[in-house]
């Protein structure tokens, strides 16, 4: 019996799902089943006791899309990622190509650079909150020296919201120069040489070869920042707490909230299952503009 | 003129990696200064006394941080080990073995990377609750024991390696397992540094998730504990940066020994096409 079975596995397409299995299995029960799930809690009234639970309809979504937090959640993570990712990508562009040549004191400022993405975003957001403090923090003192009369820290919505992007610029553009040095150093350099022998400066030489060459490298980045700042939640909560009266409260945190604040599990799934379909449009609009982009330049 | 202007360029990068690491440098050093210099108006950077540990024994008083370390390394070793298990096991499955709906499960896996952990938090949550997992290392590890994301980089790496390695294993008598375990597993020791690494920072700086499968003050990580802990504003300084140095300090000091495996991580991911 046990011969048989062994004999049953060994044929290569059978191995084959013996090696997935493990792996499979996980992401079934871990991802497959909460995202089918999701869906149907939206339309319950779980709450966090599980005291059982009924089906209520679309309740909790028509809910979801008529209370001002939801919107107001919304509002401020758009805010937040329509500032941060041209910010983002920007820097980042700056740095990698500043730091494309194989010389050693770049090899050795990259590694620098790319420090702040090791951080936890909890671990800065509590330096910052020290780094900002009104009485000792250093950076409101330096910009008292430099001419402005106390000027606003996390203490109104808009400041609050500068520096939570300034932060995640800091803590987050080093993953994008990385992928986009690897991309500038895959350019052949008889490009450059080209355009040189054609008279183009440096900086017509970035905007006609750099960037057009780096199309999918940028796409990616653009991509994957753009999910995680949509998500956005470590910054708000360490630095703000949400406040000052809602002003960087972000969806994510709000769906927090109401799960394990207000108990309301259901709603809460409700409010996650909108923001996915939305972050799902979102995405797929971004994959088509970098697709027609990518289409342009080859 | 071309030399001054390549002296230029490298004054400015370095500047511009001294104001990158200034916040970093500025917590390390305050850690060990005196309440009364950190709390000093106007405030200084290098000024006082240093060297002294006052700060990291109040913080070691008021926070069990010494736990947080130890459950963070337990969730976070544990959770890479296992996943590297797995997703290179799947990895290879689907780079090198023939095998219907193949095709679907590829694409599976690449939607499933693109997935948000906002929509899975909830309902993991009452799963992890109904297992009787919460606040456990299992129930933390558990949900972190494959990825999408993993699987898809073991995928990568073993479609680089030579074609003919299988037949030349067969030939020499190995079954399945047997290429698996003594041929390929050796081959991707980089790969899977690589990928343990890039864990390893996922798991020791994750908030949301922590915070959402544990409950009790004793399996807090180092990030949920410090979240916990600071709560909206600071009102202790001292102990609170040397609880900073303490979270930060581990990784950085595995970034200065094995640097090339992080940024290679970072790197791989970019280069997916």
């Amino acid at each position: 019996m046990v011969k048989k079975i062994w004999n049953y596995c060994n044929v290569p397409k059978h191995a084959a799902w013996v090696f997935m299995a493990p792996a499979l299995f996980i992401l079934l029960v871990f991802t497959g089943i909460p995202l089918a799930a999701s869906f149907l809690m939206g339309m319950s009234n779980t709450t966090v006791f599980m005291d059982g639970f009924s089906f209520i309809g679309f309740r909790n979504y028509i809910k979801a899309i008529l209370d001002p937090r939801v919107i107001n959640g919304l509002k401020n993570t758009f805010i937040f990622t329509l500032i941060s990712i041209p910010l983002q990508i920007g820097f980042a562009l700056l740095t990698a190509s500043m730091l494309a040549q194989n010389k050693r004191i770049f090899q050795f400022l990259r590694g620098v650079y790319f420090i702040p993405t090791l951080c936890s975003f909890t671990a800065i957001s509590v330096l910052f909150l020290m780094l900002l403090d009104k009485t000792s923090g250093i950076i409101p003192y330096w910009l008292k020296c430099l001419g402005f009369q106390n000027p606003p820290m996390l203490t109104q919505a808009h400041s609050a919201m500068a520096w939570i992007i300034i932060i995640t610029l800091w803590r987050n553009f080093g993953t994008s120069m990385v992928i986009l040095i690897a991309g500038i150093q895959g350019i052949s350099q008889n490009l450059y040489e080209a355009a040189a022998v054609d008279g183009a400066g440096t900086i017509r030489q970035f905007f006609s070869i750099t960037i057009p060459q780096l199309t999918s490298g940028i796409g990616f980045c653009v991509l994957t920042e753009t999910i995680g700042c949509l998500q956005l939640f470590d910054q708000s909560y360490v630095l703000t707490k949400g406040g000052p009266m809602f002003g960087t409260e972000s969806i994510v945190q709000y769906i927090y909230t109401v799960a394990f604040q207000n108990y309301d599990l259901g709603y809460a799934s409700s409010i996650a299952a909108l923001l996915f379909i939305l972050i799902m449009i979102i995405v797929i609009c971004i994959n088509k503009i970098i697709a027609k982009w990518e289409q342009e330049n080859y | 003129m071309k030399q001054k202007k390549a002296v230029v360029h490298t004054l400015i990068a370095v500047a511009l990696g001294i104001v990158i690491v200034f916040p970093l440098a500025w917590v390390f050093i305050c850690s060990f200064k005196e309440s009364a210099d950190i709390l000093q108006y106007p405030p200084r950077v290098f000024s006082g006394t240093f060297a002294t540990l006052k700060q990291y024994k109040v913080m070691l008083s008021r926070l069990p941080i010494l736990n947080y370390a130890k459950n963070t390394v337990i969730f976070a070793v544990g959770a890479s080990v296992v996943e590297i298990l797995f997703d290179s096991m799947a990895g290879y499955a689907l780079a090198r073995m023939e095998f219907k709906g193949k095709k679907m499960i590829s694409i599976i896996i690449l939607s499933a990377m693109m997935l948000p952990f906002v929509i899975l938090m909830i309902p993991l949550y009452i799963e992890i609750f109904k297992f009787g997992l919460l606040d456990t290392y299992a129930g933390l590890i558990l949900p972190r024991a494959a990825s999408a994301y993993g699987i898809f980089m073991m995928r990568s790496f073993f479609i680089t390696l030579p074609k003919n390695l299988e037949e030349a294993a067969r030939v020499d008598g190995l079954n399945e397992y047997g290429i698996f375990l003594q041929i390929m597993l050796p081959l991707c020791r980089p790969a899977m540094i690589t990928m343990f690494i890039f864990n390893l920072t996922m798991c020791w700086n994750d908030l949301l998730y922590p915070l959402l499968l544990t409950s009790s003050s004793k399996m807090r990580t180092i990030s949920s504990g410090l979240a916990m802990f600071v709560g909206s504003r600071v009102n202790e300084f001292g102990p609170a940066m040397a609880a900073t140095v303490c979270a930060l300090l581990p990784l950085l000091i595995v970034y200065l020994f094995a640097q090339k495996y992080f940024i290679e991580g970072i790197a791989t991911t970019g280069m997916k096409e």
